[in-house]
């Protein structure tokens, strides 16, 4: 009997893992094919994420190298877009900008979904004392505002790059929280959570490997709309002055140069369109992949 | 509805205890020892231990959990490292400017928002939808800062209509404090309204569906009576909803706009206190608006029950 059970193990398991592969590629091909938003934001994303990750790469300049004598130079062929007060090329600023939102954005929804889900799924399986402690500072976590919570965690951490990561990421943990915990308490009574406990499965491996597939669909929207949250956090601590250490760019810190010269609109209009870009990627993305997992929108 | 207040008022109490020991332990986050991490990196040592105990953390945790609850009962912060002067009293001068630019701006969000919410929802598709549908994107793109920024550039620099920043309190120069004020509340309160418009389009898109509209209609009441005795109330809900949080939202972004403006008021106080770790006056600034926050989601809790009587009945 129990060589019998042991020998479908494997292929159960390969059922689950087609079963959530085919959902991958399902709501891929929705969002990229179908669905001409979801392309767009998909694409202009992509380039984001290369121009950024790749700055090292592509950058034409260093982005602290002075150029003598080209203060505030108007975009031509050797600046894209220009200089600015210290004679540096705006262009590889902007684009080392965009690797710094990026990696903060990364970070800071990383820790949220791991923390937050990981809560999230254990308050909604486990009920009771656990449930209610962990909603508690649930609630009171998301009391407080996201961009304010994370100004005063900066005066705590000190002020840089993986301050910010971390105290967005502390920001953004409940929501995923909340939302993992009440796709729990909808998996947690079906028929298939029964048949796990019945096989003699774990409560860990029913909640990290049964329910947590499961539960994903609105776990990916909310990854989405985090980053936007994020890279928008980040870009508002930048213009503050509180996001990246001096002479390294962030998209709201070039923001910021621009205010003190209004004459030269290209230092707004570059760094501008950048953050703008990305987050409207995003935003497109979140759209069509929420279109694409609702289940009430599905063509077949 | 008295027992309804009762019940979300004792339900406040423990979020707005949590959240202050939760900004208490702020102090406790400081990776090492937070007296040297806060001190002037060359104080010696006798210095260090005298700021340790001017913060009290010299004392048991739970000590300096009881006094700081007691001192916070009797409406003192604590001193700012930065200036020496008593939180409390930089919060309230530094309040009034945000307070203004914030119900300036909030006041701009409920007008324009639920009104070209509701001219897009009752006539879904029309010119109006589209050009609701068109700014809730424009303003999903653009932050609040880009557009303070491109205001200040387009109506005060290029057409020169509006001063570039600062503030002149209205009471001494009503003309001149209004003047100031416009371009920082028009961005906020702009950016805020497309999404309160959205939302609102959205409810009453969905309520104008409804067959008890229809029958409405049928019996031949006017159109205005229709959306706003019908309509409106059933869709005022989500929309309720939207507007206490917008007020956090408009809060946290009057901080970010004050910096765009060069006005003064919370924001800047926030700002300089994380440059200089200043954690009192964090602690003090954080703790006054979460619960300005807490008290706003209480009163929207207390409106749901006014508009909808089949939630304060449930209860």
């Amino acid at each position: 009997m129990s060589e019998a059970i042991v020998g479908v193990e494997p292929s159960r398991e390969t059922t689950r893992t087609r079963r959530a592969d085919s959902l991958w590629w399902s709501t891929a091909r929705e969002v990229l094919l179908k669905n001409p938003m979801g392309a767009t934001g998909a694409i202009i994303l992509l380039a984001l994420i290369i121009g950024g990750l790749g700055a090292p790469l592509i950058a034409p300049h260093d982005p602290l190298e002075q150029f003598r004598g080209s203060r505030f130079e108007t975009p031509s062929m050797a600046h894209w877009a220009g200089t600015d007060a210290l004679s540096r090329d705006l262009f590889s600023r902007i684009l080392y900008g965009l690797r710094a939102s990026l990696m903060v954005s990364i970070v800071a929804v990383g820790i949220g979904t791991v923390v937050g889900v990981s809560l999230g799924l254990i308050a909604g399986y486990a009920g009771g004392i656990a449930d209610s402690v962990i909603m508690r500072f649930v609630d009171t976590m998301m009391a407080f505002p996201g961009l304010i919570l994370a100004i005063g965690l900066l005066a705590v951490f000190g002020v840089g790059l993986q301050s910010v990561a971390l105290a967005l990421g502390i920001g953004a943990w409940p929501n995923f929280a909340r939302l993992a915990r009440g796709q729990m308490l909808a998996e947690r009574p079906r028929d298939y959570v029964t048949a796990a406990r019945a096989l003699g499965a774990s409560s860990k491996r029913i909640i990290f490997r049964h329910i947590s597939i499961n539960a994903m669909p609105p776990l990916i929207v909310q990854v989405a709309l985090s980053m936007a949250t994020a890279v928008l956090a980040e870009a508002a601590l930048g213009f503050l002055g509180i996001g990246t250490v001096a002479p390294n760019p962030s998209l709201g810190s070039l923001i910021n140069d621009a205010r003190a010269r209004l004459d030269l609109p290209y230092l707004l209009i570059f760094p501008a369109a950048a953050l703008g870009l990305f987050l409207l990627s995003l935003n497109l993305l979140a759209d069509a992949i929420n279109d694409a997992l609702d289940p009430h929108r599905q063509r077949r | 509805m008295g027992r309804y207040v009762v019940r979300r008022l004792i339900e406040a109490v423990p979020v707005l205890v949590l959240a202050s020991l939760l900004v208490f332990s702020l102090l406790h986050f400081i990776p090492g020892d937070p007296a040297s991490a806060l001190a002037d990196p060359e104080a010696t040592q006798e210095e260090v231990q005298a700021l340790r105990e001017r913060l009290g953390l010299d004392r048991p945790v739970l000590v300096q959990l009881k006094n700081w609850w007691l001192s916070l009962l009797q409406g003192d912060l604590g001193d700012s490292f930065r200036t020496g002067r008593p939180v409390s009293e930089m919060i309230r001068i530094n309040a009034l400017p945000t307070l203004e630019l914030a119900t300036v701006s909030y006041m701009l969000t409920l007008t324009l928002g639920i009104s070209f919410g509701v001219m897009a929802g009752v006539k879904v598709r029309s010119a109006w939808d589209w050009g609701v549908s068109l700014s809730t994107v424009v303003f999903i793109a653009i932050p609040n800062f880009v557009f303070g920024v491109v205001l200040l550039w387009l109506l005060a620099f290029t057409f020169g209509w509006l001063p570039i920043g600062g503030r002149v309190a209205i009471w001494d120069d009503p003309v001149a404090g209004i003047k100031t004020l416009i371009l920082p509340a028009l961005t906020l309160g702009l950016t805020q309204a497309a999404v309160l418009a959205r939302y609102t389009r959205t409810a009453v898109s969905q309520v104008t569906q409804q067959q008890y509209v229809m029958t409405a209609r049928a019996k031949g009441l006017a159109e205005r009576v229709v959306v706003v005795r019908h309509v409106l109330k059933n869709s005022l809900i989500p929309t309720i909803t939207l507007s206490g949080l917008q007020v956090a939202s408009i809060l946290t972004g009057s901080v970010v706009i004050e910096r765009v403006f060069s006005r003064p008021g919370l924001g800047r106080v926030v700002v300089d206190s994380v440059q200089a770790r200043d954690i009192p006056t964090i602690q003090g600034t954080l703790l006054v608006l979460v619960s300005v926050f807490i008290l706003v989601n209480l009163i929207a809790d207390l409106l749901y029950g006014v508009v909808d009587p089949r939630i304060r009945l449930e209860s």
